[in-house]
């Protein structure tokens, strides 16, 4: 894991082609991560989305802005697994993060939980 | 955003190794030096980023002036932390129903 930036790791009973049109077709995305309005369940103000980057049916990133929050950005890995299947990575984080690695290595992360 | 700043803060190893230092209890800034080879006015300018982003604290006794970790500087952070460590897999729960339904 990056400095800070929180990952996690998904595996989905569907062929990365799939899981790709789920994630780039505007009817789909919205059932599932932005319904119209960018009003997502579980978030407090609507978000906005730009797609930054693509390369079908592997890697995309979206820049992610809550109303009156600063710019995220969330990047989205597809791998077929051994059982036929798409394991998705999605890594958030936080523009501050898109720095150069400290060189002591020290992250965020363990910095919270050792506090 | 405060999140942001914080973050901003704790990039530079620098100040994190400052915060980490007041980890272990109240510094003047020369005592915050020790061990370290930085000018008094980069360690002031570090101090006032910290301070900024609400992570430090301090305290004036007469000339003296005493730093320490403000006891809820992380709290934003854990809170951005918690929202989107709980909104992803919720997401990816209805994504994986989704895939069900739609055709090959």
């Amino acid at each position: 894991m990056s400095d800070g930036a929180m990952a996690f790791e998904f595996d989905l009973d569907a062929a990365p082609e799939k899981v790709w049109r789920a994630l780039t077709v505007p009817a789909l995305l919205e059932r599932w991560l932005l319904p119209e309005g960018g009003k997502a369940a579980g978030l407090d103000a609507p978000v906005e989305t730009e797609l930054l980057e693509a390369d079908p049916p592997r890697s995309l990133s979206w820049r992610w802005r809550e109303a009156g929050q600063d710019d995220d950005l969330v990047s989205v890995t597809l791998t077929p697994n051994e059982a036929g299947g798409t394991a998705l990575k999605l890594v958030h984080m936080r523009r501050a993060f898109a720095l150069p690695e400290p060189a002591n290595g020290n992250s965020v992360m363990m910095l919270l939980r050792a506090a | 955003m405060i999140e942001t700043e914080i973050l901003k803060a704790l990039a530079d190893p620098t100040r994190r190794a400052v915060f980490e230092k007041l980890n272990a209890g109240a510094m003047n800034a020369t005592e915050l030096r020790a061990g370290m080879t930085i000018s008094q006015p980069a360690m002031s300018q570090h101090l006032a980023v910290l301070r900024g982003a609400g992570l430090v604290t301090e305290e004036r006794a007469g000339r003296a002036i005493r730093y320490s970790v403000a006891p809820d500087g992380l709290n934003p952070l854990r809170d951005w932390m918690t929202k989107y460590s709980r909104f992803w897999p919720e997401r990816i729960g209805d994504l994986k129903t989704l895939l069900k339904e739609m055709d090959e």
